[in-house]
């Protein structure tokens, strides 16, 4: 589906539940639309691809953002609008309308904690949800594996070709 | 002639009494920001091992401690009540069975703590003799300070 206006989206990580504005969501897509990895990409830890508009973009584990590698199972994979990645997430939850919800901010120790990246606050929605910038998370780190395997791959495609 | 001195009783100290799984144990009340009925806890992703998540309390973020497992003492099956701690500015909830009581206790019967668990020494000031209950009088300092670290 492609997400429509300005909105929060509650999606689950295992058993974590996260939100993320919607205008960092360009798509969210079922995991089976992800394509298998090369083997390069598994070396350095992406799960897949996924294909939108004509433009391949690796999938990480959405537990890459929170600075770990544990494996949920992965259900959506939501396409980032800001950086060319696509995250695998476990399921999603629903849309909830900014206006209706404000972030509380974390505890300062917690939010200081070195486990704690891109969590801007929590909303209160049936349960509370952690609102994640996904740019102050660790996955440009990701980017830049990305950076450094997209000329290996683009040769090998040329090779075979 | 000196005019005698006044001997004074030493003061009684307050003390919230609470169960952590079986175990009882005080909380000098001092220490004590509040009681709040346990609500839903959400665990948040890269938090401290002893941490079990942040429950809202009256519209802020409480982290929420679990006791039981950091004094060794098995899992908290029926946790009822959080018992809200501060310490050197930093406000924590730790589980708990129930607030019990609330009790004075004067300084003679506080006595050195004996606790069979070596791991809960250092959560311990004193104990103390309650009815049949022998009741741990726990540092919320070292409580809150093991408690956050990494």
């Amino acid at each position: 589906m492609t997400i429509p206006g300005d909105a929060l989206l509650t999606f689950w990580l295992g058993r974590f539940t996260l939100a993320s504005s919607v205008e960092s969501i360009a798509h969210v897509l079922p995991i089976e639309s992800m394509s298998s990895p090369t083997e390069d990409m598994e070396a350095f830890g992406f799960l897949g691809t996924v294909e939108v508009q004509d433009e391949m973009l690796p999938v990480v584990n959405g537990y890459a953002a929170l600075g770990n590698l544990a494996e949920p199972d992965l259900g959506s994979v939501l396409v980032l609008r800001q950086m060319p990645l696509a995250v695998a997430v476990t399921r999603i939850g629903e849309l909830l309308a900014r206006e209706t919800v404000t972030p509380q901010p974390l505890p300062p120790w917690l939010a200081q904690h070195t486990g704690i990246w891109g969590i801007e606050g929590a909303i209160e929605a049936q349960g509370l949800w952690f609102l994640l910038s996904w740019q102050r998370t660790p996955l440009s780190n990701w980017l830049q594996a990305w950076q450094a395997i997209m000329p290996k791959r683009l040769s090998s495609i040329r090779s075979r070709s | 002639m000196s005019e005698p001195t006044e001997i004074r009783p030493a003061p009684e100290q307050h003390f919230l009494l609470l169960t952590i799984a079986e175990e009882w144990y005080a909380i000098a009340l001092d220490q004590v920001r509040g009681v709040v009925t346990t609500g839903q806890i959400t665990p948040v992703p890269g938090a401290p091992s002893h941490i079990i998540g942040v429950q809202n309390l009256q519209g802020r973020l409480l982290a929420i401690l679990d006791t039981a497992s950091l004094l060794q003492i098995g899992s908290q099956q029926q946790a009822g009540h959080i018992v809200v701690v501060s310490h050197d500015h930093l406000e924590l909830g730790c589980l708990v069975r129930r607030a019990e009581d609330i009790v004075n206790i004067g300084p003679d019967a506080l006595e050195e703590p004996l606790s069979t668990i070596e791991a809960q020494r250092r959560f311990l000031t004193a104990q103390l003799r309650l009815d049949s209950h022998l009741v741990g009088v726990l540092d919320v300092g070292a409580l809150v300070e093991e408690g956050i670290r990494v």
